[in-house]
């Protein structure tokens, strides 16, 4: 994955606020796409890469607390910051509760906007780097054999090679046989390893 | 046919026996006297000539031929034989014959002469009496004679068409005196009784009273004969519709006399034959605009004031302009109009001059002790005045209407003033967020602009645009806040041209943030073009303001979606203003009093908002009603006026 600019997706229904914060991201050489309602977000395609969502919490239609908590049941896990006109108590906890990276109450200051937005963009930025080593993980774990699998999963479970051997009935150099090659297809350098890889894939 | 050919033939018998007896009779007293020829012939003579005057030329020429035989048979030798005799007698007998035939035939040229003069009489005479009678029937006038000695009444058809009796020419003196109204019989015995003693000419009216009691009015005229004082002769006319118009005329006058002088309003009679004089004077120079000549030229309606001469005022015109002193009616009106109604006495002016049948306009007035006065003042062009250079004025003081009206509309100004500050301190939130909402926009623009000109390479293309947005920014959050601020000061209304579209959306903009808090979505359908309103900006904003409110907390407990449709429409000579909710809608009992004061459905309403609406809708000149929609929810219409200039299109 390159350093392609991340792109911030704004939603408020105020025409001149959108206009403001693009030309403000765009400063800083973030790329924008405006939306005038978390409708016309949806029905757009969606971007490419690394990105975050500025959301206005007051929208019409579907309210912006709404819409985030909404968002992954609709298979988006865009990082959101939200805004809004007067900040509320209850409205702050229930949107960091649901996982928003900030709270802004406009009007907001720039760097504390920006600040928000790259927090929100580095997070989204980890997720999709976490999402892709598991992902190769899971492409790597695919390529075992299923005895191979049961081995990898008693050996994560901490369990001696005789022991192995004893619960799957094989003799200990099959089990040892087995155990070097998951080593070798999950790239494992050390056991610690296949270990943490185990339990990144739940297996 | 038959009777009269009888009646004939009985005649001619009976004047041919008659014939026969004369002339036997003749013949034998000449026998018995022993006459001779010429004596007999003179007795037939008178014979002949007395039997030709009783019937026609036939019969006397037989009668002549009867007594020439006689003659011959008798009285010339040979006698008693109508054998010839000598030739002298012969000569004798024609010349008889011949005479007695021509005095025969003078007789009765005489006698149907006379006949045809006879017959012309009677028909003259009967054609002078149906003249008459068609006169009198006519005029409704009767003629009557009355003898006193005799006391003997005779009256022509039409005295007893107008008394209503089937009597003949002579109705009886009693008879007469039965049918006077009862009120009236014992003016009419003394009037008789007089005229019995006295023999005077006398003239009365009276009234009849007649079967079925219908009242008939009488006036009778009568004078005694010069020659016979004892017989009176008359005319009798039936005068009930006369008076009957008379009585309304004189009512109808006194009414009006009445009216001009015990109205409490002021009426003046004036000349104003010296104003048609300038007019004349004016149009002959051509001038074909006369309003705005005399709007050019107040000189000359000072002038014209000059001209217009008090004739008469009434009581109340005395008292509210004269001082109440009667004395003082007298001049011209030039004292009582202030220059500045100068427009008012031109246009009454104007008015009279093109022949409308009215003029009335509310200017001020001014009195004798220079107090000026609010005055309806109203002009009557009566054709027949007019024509008589005369000019009925009516003036009424309408100071203290225009006083109450304008304590009145401080009052509703106020009213409305206090509704809209506390309608502002229940929108706070709203306005703050609508506030906001721009000044977050300057913020993140400046920054921005900051960033494009830290670059490396300054972007000017980017700072100029967000400059641009920046003080399109800062003119919409002013814009807001002079909403704001004309909604919280008190400033009298101004009735100007109003984009309604325009002024919905601002309303709608004070509650942007509202209806989101309340999860109602507003929705406006706006019909392009519309005409410019007659009407006063906030308390427009204040009308919709009020009525989306109020749908949105009608929908309060009301299921999702709850939607508000905000509509105009251009509606015959307005422009139509619609709020609808999809909420519960108003019951029937809470209609009726819906835009009554302190009625309110809502724990803790005033029970204002929607009277206030009404009385700022109706000093619009429009109306505000409440109607329930067939899916359900309320939906409130208002209509105002088109303003003047936007009418056409």
């Amino acid at each position: 994955m390159g350093e392609q600019a991340a792109t911030v997706h704004v939603i408020d229904d105020d025409a001149a606020l959108r206009a403001a914060l693009d030309s403000l991201f765009r400063s800083t050489g973030l790329a924008t796409r405006l939306f005038g309602s978390t409708t016309e977000f949806l029905a757009a395609p969606r971007a490419e890469g690394a990105g975050c969502l500025v959301v206005d919490i007051r929208l019409p239609g579907l309210s912006g607390l709404d819409f985030q908590e909404q968002l992954a049941g609709l298979g988006v896990s865009l990082p959101v910051v939200l805004m809004t006109g007067h900040g509320d108590i209850p409205m702050s906890v229930r949107g960091m509760k649901a996982g928003a990276v900030d709270f802004l109450t406009k009007p907001f200051r720039d760097q504390d906007m920006l600040d928000a937005v790259a927090a929100a963009i580095a997070r989204d930025r980890d997720r999709r780097a976490a999402e892709g080593r598991l992902d190769a993980l899971r492409a790597r774990y695919a390529t075992l054999s299923p005895r191979e699998r049961q081995v990898m999963a008693l050996v994560a479970a901490g369990k001696m090679n005789k022991q192995i051997a004893g619960d799957l009935s094989l003799s200990e150099i099959t089990v040892k046989i087995h155990r070097g090659a998951a080593m070798r297809k999950m790239e494992a350098r050390s056991l610690a390893e296949l270990v943490r890889m185990s339990e990144a894939l739940g297996a | 046919m038959d009777a009269v050919l009888l009646g004939r033939a009985k005649r001619i018998a009976a004047v041919w026996a008659l014939g026969a007896i004369g002339l036997s009779g003749a013949a034998w007293a000449c026998l018995a006297l022993g006459l001779h020829f010429a004596a007999a012939a003179f007795v037939f003579l008178v014979a002949v000539i007395c039997l030709a005057l009783l019937d026609g030329l036939r019969s006397s020429l037989a009668f002549v031929a009867a007594a020439a035989l006689c003659l011959l048979y008798f009285f010339i030798p040979p006698y008693r034989s109508f054998a010839a005799a000598a030739k002298e007698d012969m000569a004798a007998l024609a010349a008889f014959v011949l005479a007695s035939g021509l005095i025969v035939a003078l007789v009765h040229r005489l006698r149907s002469l006379t006949d045809a003069h006879r017959e012309q009489a009677r028909m003259l005479a009967q054609a002078e009496a149906a003249y008459l009678a068609e006169a009198q029937r006519l005029s409704g006038a009767g003629s009557f004679g009355w003898n006193l000695d005799k006391n003997e009444f005779v009256w022509s058809d039409e005295c007893a068409r107008i008394f209503e009796a089937k009597q003949g020419p002579r109705p009886g003196i009693d008879f007469i005196a039965g049918r006077i109204h009862p009120d009236d019989a014992g003016a009419f015995q003394a009037l008789v009784t007089k005229t019995r003693a006295e023999r005077a000419p006398f003239e009365f009216e009276t009234r009849l009273l007649l079967p079925g009691d219908k009242v008939k009015h009488v006036h009778v005229v009568a004078r005694p004969l010069p020659d016979a004082p004892a017989q009176f002769v008359g005319a009798l006319m039936d005068v009930t519709d006369r008076k009957a118009a008379a009585d309304a005329l004189r009512r109808s006058e006194y009414r009006y006399r009445n009216l001009f002088q015990a109205m409490a309003a002021s009426f003046w009679e004036l000349d104003f034959s010296g104003v048609g004089k300038i007019v004349g004077k004016v149009r002959a120079a051509g001038v074909k605009d006369l309003v705005a000549h005399f709007a050019a030229h107040p000189d000359l309606v000072r002038e014209m004031m000059r001209e217009t001469r008090v004739l008469d005022v009434n009581d109340e015109t005395v008292s509210l302009f004269f001082g109440g002193d009667r004395g003082k009616v007298t001049g011209s009106v030039e004292p009582f109009w202030p220059e500045a109604s100068n427009h008012v006495y031109a246009a009454s002016v104007v008015a009279a001059i093109t022949r409308k049948p009215s003029y009335a306009a509310e200017c001020r007035l001014k009195t004798l002790d220079g107090r000026e006065i609010d005055a309806l003042f109203t002009a009557c062009f009566a054709p027949e005045t007019v024509a008589a250079g005369k000019l009925l004025i009516g003036v009424i003081d309408v100071t203290e209407r225009v006083r109450a009206q304008a304590a009145l509309e401080r009052v509703r100004a106020e009213f409305a003033h206090a509704a809209r500050v506390s309608m502002l301190g229940e929108l706070t939130a709203s306005i703050a967020h609508e506030v906001n909402q721009p000044l977050a926009a300057i913020a993140a623009n400046a920054a921005a602009g900051q960033r494009w000109l830290d670059r490396p390479e300054p972007d000017l293309v980017e700072v100029r645009a967000v400059i641009d947005r920046i003080i399109a920014d800062g003119a919409r959050a002013g814009a807001i806040i002079a909403r704001v601020r004309a909604m919280a000061t008190q400033k009298p209304p101004e009735h100007g041209p109003l984009e309604i579209n325009v002024a919905i959306g601002e309303a709608l903009s004070f509650l942007r943030h509202e209806l989101q808090t309340h999860g109602v979505e507003a929705v406006a359908e706006l019909a392009p073009e519309l005409p410019r309103v007659r009407a006063d900006r906030t308390q427009i904003h204040q009308v919709v303001v009020n009525l989306v409110v109020n749908a949105m907390q009608a929908m309060a407990a009301a299921p999702a979606p709850r939607r508000i449709r905000v509509s105009s429409v251009r509606a015959g000579d307005g422009v139509e203003i619609a709020v609808e909710d999809s909420g519960p809608g108003i019951s029937a009992a809470h209609k009726a009093r819906l835009f009554e004061s302190f009625f309110t459905t809502k724990p803790g309403g005033m029970g204002m908002g929607l009277p206030i609406c009404r009385s700022i809708v109706e000093a619009h000149g429009g109306r505000i009603d409440v109607q329930d929609r067939p899916e359900g929810g309320a939906r409130f219409r208002v209509t105002l006026p088109i303003a003047q200039r936007d009418a056409h299109t």
